[in-house]
This record gives C-alpha cells, sequence and structure tokens, in this order.
C-alpha cells in the first residue's frame, strides 16, 4: 500500500487556536502562545492530543465499585466444586 | 452532565483504588481509551460515562472468556463498540444533551493546567466532536480507534470486521473527510 495514504491528505496541517472570546476572558501571559494556535501534521496527532486531555470522571469508578459490591462475581458451581475437593 | 473530566498532560484525578485487584488494573490501564471512544463515537458524556461503566462490568464478570487471541484493549473496544452502538439504539429520538456542559470546566484548572490551557483544550475537543459528528460512523470509528497509538491497521480491521486493506483505504477517505470538516469548524 501507498505510505501516503497513512499521512493526513493534503499539505495543510491542521490548525487550532483559541477563539477571540477565549482570548478576551484570558489575558496573561500565556495568552501570545496560545493566540498563535498549535499545528499538528495529522489526524491521528490531533486525536490523540484530544485523548490525552481527556479521562473519565471518578464517578463512574466509584459506581462501578458499588456495581460490583452489589453483586460481587460468583463462581459457577462446577468451578466451586473443585476447591471442595 | 459534565462532558467529561478534561485535565491538561499530567493533571489526573488521584485514581480510586478499585477492588478486585484485576478489575482495578484493567481499569487503570485502559478506562482513558474505552472513555475516550465512546465519548467521541457518541458526542455525549452521560451516554460515555454509562458506556464506560459497563463496559467494565462486562468485562471483569467475563474476564474468563477472554481467550487472549487479541489484546485485552482490543477485547475491551469490541465490548465498546457493542455497547455505543446499543446506547444509541436506546437514545434515539429521546432528549439531546447538549456535550458542552460549562460547569465542569469552571473547576477542572483548580490542580493542573492555567485556565488558559483548559479553555485551549476544550475548545479543541469541541471542534474536533463538531467535526467528527458530520462523519459517517464508517469514517468516525476508525479514526478514533487510530487515535490510540497501540492500534495496528490490522487490529482496526479485525474490530470493524474488514480487511487491512480495506481499513486503510477507508482511514484515508475519513483522515480527507475529517481535515475538510475540522477546518470548517474554526
Amino acid at each position: 500500500m501507498n505510505e501516503d495514504m497513512d499521512k493526513a491528505p493534503g499539505s495543510a496541517p491542521l490548525r487550532h487556536r483559541l477563539s477571540g472570546r477565549a482570548e478576551q476572558e484570558h489575558q496573561g501571559v500565556e495568552q501570545s502562545a496560545a493566540a498563535a494556535g498549535r499545528e499538528f501534521g495529522s489526524v491521528e496527532e490531533l486525536l490523540r492530543e484530544d485523548a490525552r486531555g481527556v479521562s473519565p470522571p471518578e464517578r463512574v469508578a466509584q459506581r462501578l465499585q458499588a456495581s460490583v459490591r452489589e453483586a460481587p462475581l460468583r463462581r459457577p458451581w462446577w468451578r466451586r466444586w473443585r476447591f471442595w475437593g | 452532565m459534565a462532558e467529561s473530566e478534561r485535565n491538561a498532560e499530567g493533571a489526573e484525578p488521584a485514581p480510586i483504588r478499585l477492588e478486585p485487584p484485576e478489575l482495578g488494573r484493567m481499569y487503570e490501564d485502559h478506562s482513558r481509551y474505552v472513555y475516550y471512544l465512546a465519548l467521541r463515537f457518541l458526542g455525549n458524556a452521560e451516554q460515555a460515562e454509562d458506556v464506560t461503566h459497563d463496559v467494565f462490568l462486562k468485562a471483569y464478570r467475563h474476564l474468563g472468556q477472554f481467550r487472549g487471541r487479541s489484546t485485552l484493549r482490543t477485547w475491551l473496544y469490541r465490548i465498546t463498540i457493542n455497547s455505543c452502538r446499543n446506547v444509541r439504539q436506546r437514545w434515539a429520538n429521546r432528549n439531546v444533551l447538549s456535550n458542552a456542559d460549562e460547569s465542569v470546566w469552571a473547576g477542572a484548572a483548580a490542580d493542573g493546567p492555567s485556565p488558559l490551557r483548559v479553555l485551549e483544550m476544550k475548545e479543541l475537543g469541541e471542534r474536533i466532536q463538531r467535526a467528527l459528528d458530520q462523519l459517517p460512523d464508517e469514517y468516525r470509528l476508525p479514526l478514533l480507534l487510530l487515535a490510540d497509538a497501540e492500534m495496528s491497521y490490522e487490529a482496526i480491521a479485525r474490530l470493524t470486521d474488514q480487511s487491512a486493506d480495506a481499513v486503510r483505504g477507508k482511514l484515508y477517505r475519513a483522515r480527507k473527510a475529517f481535515a475538510a470538516a475540522f477546518a470548517r469548524t474554526a
């Protein structure tokens, strides 16, 4: 397969910069860097950057723990049997 | 409901130590990836949370059925994709929830990145979601799977029931469609 197919099509990088509204709301030392925007060489790079900033809220783990406690894993009878012998 | 707990790199909340340990390890290693796929595939944080919970509960209960023919991550992704499709069917035609709840962002930067960095990531996430929402599932899914650096074309092919060459071709078109859609969100 053509290696070019693994690259983002077109030569233009994917650009992201803060909106004008956000820039106005956050005046500070970082502003110029953020306003200049970021460039991503490929769609994968962009999505991976996005993914790095996302994690499940803690309440998901809490819910999961509660669900496991409510109905703990039960061994099927044939597995329980093994331990009797 | 909040979209997600977005933290710039290095600003993860203290993890909950899940018991039993095998569930804890599995959750610690894979939950971010499962949640991200669900969040961006469905475009809804509440549904993504439900899916993440259900995926790990199912996986824990059926861990004995995991044969090791694929990686654990790939197995979890398969459960995630099926759960996402089920959730989408159940929620079809119901009230559409905004995935841009502002409340989560208010406190997101308390211990970690600057408010500006959080805002930058939030806006980036919203643009990505808007772009993904314009793509059909056959493009969106492989793109999101490719966002996981551990996923090969072959693994994506198995998960989406296609050949690796078909996935490669589809991803080429998907990248092109995404890039165009992303540019329109600027």
